[in-house]
């Protein structure tokens, strides 16, 4: 490298005041100009953050909000060139160093990785998307999935109530989150372990209800098979309106 | 490209591109850290404004002056992106954003230093060899200068001459530092290599404190850079130009109103003069 070891460290020093506000003694800077930069740093990372996780930013105190986004600030370093993608390294490093516990805020984990994954699934990068026919559905209709969603477990219910009232009701619930192809919108939907099963098994390959049925009565233990039959039919219709699963 | 007056684009007034009539950019410019990796509502908008418009690009994180190593993989995907979209003109900041292994996301002034200078040029050099395109650097506001042994003026003109690059005048960049580090913005400007000036960008901004502008993009360009603007393209060939508005967005009306009046200059200068003399 071409750059001196002097120039190197004064530069990280320089980044390094940016994100700590210490180490204000650097070689040849206007002190009274310093904190102008580790305002702008601040604010392009706290403005991102807040405009990712606005039922996050809304729930938690303003304390706390601050705590989070300044203790990501300080010590992750961030790895994307892409600011939009740094929420997901922000959720990751408050689930991996359990600010749930030290904030006494069981639900935050599952907050912010749902409102993060609202974001990735709305700005997911676009795939081959299956060509629907307007053929008659039936249990030997072969389904395709829309490429564009997310399954997220929580366990508590952020997707339907308040956070405070979510952690009332611990649970293993399973939540969809797709996007419209058409629109582009994003919608979720909250769906049982079965149907989570069903899901992977048309995602993985075209199949129809009929040929998944089998695996699905064995592995949740059915006997029944009519009535689930049934049940996955209903189901299904529900998934082709709501333009989830695609008949191939 | 030359003379033609140009908006950046933001998902702000992304409709704008596409069903206002009365808005007609020339081209469009976009942060490709924006868009690279993004598809579904905003891939949509942004492909049909493609569709209307030449876009240019302006990047934010390669980091050229970065003590860190270049990031090869996001190379590799902006290559991908410039070509997708048919980008002629790639520009990027003479700063660093990324140090120690962290990116921050604005520019921070590189060290005015010989040893600053050779280390850019190299990194110019690289990105250029593997872009397999120019890499037009532009020159940055900053707020105080860091360990500095010779003076920004030199910095840039040792930078363009050794990397051979194409420079991006930022006329409100050296508006903004002229007002605060007390210099002459004409003088600093009739001193750059402007037979290497590629292409131009114009914007707002902020004053903050009696002795101290902040370059925001927030605001309209004030009268004084616009009679820089016109001093600057008198000494030099016509090359593309940018409004660059990126908060605080004003009605359309009043970004048209201002792309009207750089035309206006650049008609004049460009055109009108070159006309006459021809």
């Amino acid at each position: 490298m071409l750059l001196q070891a002097e120039t190197k460290q004064i530069q990280e020093q320089l980044a390094r005041y940016c994100r700590t506000g210490q180490d204000t003694d650097i070689k040849g800077v206007r002190q009274d100009r310093l904190s102008h930069y580790r305002r702008l740093v601040y604010n392009a990372v706290s403005n991102t953050l807040e405009s990712a996780f606005p039922i996050s930013e809304e729930w938690l105190s303003t304390e706390e909000w601050q705590l989070l986004v300044g203790d990501f600030f300080e010590h992750h370093d961030a790895q994307t060139p892409s600011i939009w993608k740094l929420p997901e390294e922000f959720a990751n490093y408050i689930i991996e160093n359990d600010y749930a516990a030290q904030l006494n805020k069981p639900a935050l984990n599952d907050l912010l990785w749902f409102e993060w994954l609202e974001i990735e699934v709305h700005t997911m990068e676009d795939k081959f998307e299956p060509e629907g026919t307007n053929s008659n559905f039936s249990v030997k209709t072969p389904l395709s999935i829309n490429p564009y969603y997310r399954i997220q477990q929580l366990k508590y219910p952020i997707h339907m109530i308040h956070a405070d009232q979510a952690v009332k009701e611990e649970g293993e619930y399973f939540v969809l989150i797709y996007r419209l192809i058409e629109s582009g919108q994003v919608r979720f939907i909250q769906l049982s372990p079965m149907h989570i099963f069903f899901i992977d098994k048309i995602s993985n390959q075209t199949q129809s209800i009929s040929q998944v049925l089998p695996e699905l009565c064995s592995v949740f233990g059915i006997d029944n098979l009519e009535s689930v039959k049934d049940h996955l039919f209903l189901f299904c219709s529900n998934m082709i309106t709501k333009k989830i699963l695609i008949i191939s | 490209m030359s003379n033609q007056i140009g908006i950046g684009y933001r998902r702000d007034f992304a409709d704008e591109f596409i069903s206002n009539n009365e808005f007609k950019p020339d081209f469009i410019e976009l942060a490709p850290e924006n868009w690279i990796g993004m598809g579904g509502y905003w891939k949509k908008k942004l492909d049909a404004a493609a569709e209307r418009y030449p876009i240019t690009c302006h990047g934010l994180s390669l980091s050229i002056g970065s003590p860190d190593d270049l990031d090869l993989n996001f190379l590799k995907q902006l290559k991908v992106f410039l070509a997708h979209y048919n980008v002629k003109i790639y520009s990027e900041h003479l700063s660093f954003s990324k140090a120690a292994n962290a990116h921050l996301y604005d520019l921070l002034p590189i060290p005015f230093r010989e040893d600053a200078v050779k280390h850019v040029t190299e990194r110019i050099k690289f990105v250029q060899d593997f872009l397999e395109r120019p890499l037009i650097i532009e020159n940055v506001s900053y707020y105080t200068t860091v360990a500095a042994e010779m003076s920004e003026l030199e910095f840039i003109n040792q930078v363009v001459n050794e990397s051979q690059c194409q420079l991006l005048l930022d006329v409100n960049n050296v508006y903004v530092n002229a007002f605060n580090h007390d210099y002459n913005a004409a003088d600093f400007i009739r001193q750059l290599p402007l037979d290497r000036v590629a292409y131009i960008h114009m914007a707002g901004h902020e004053k903050v404190a009696p002795d101290l502008i902040i370059d925001t993009h927030g605001e309209a360009i004030i009268d004084p850079v616009y009679e820089l603007f016109d001093y600057t393209t008198q000494l030099m060939q016509a090359v593309p130009v940018l409004l660059e508005r990126d908060f605080n967005i004003p009605e359309t009306t009043e970004l048209i109103a201002e792309m009207n009046k750089l035309r206006l200059i650049t008609t004049k200068h460009w055109e009108v003069e070159h006309a006459i003399t021809g």
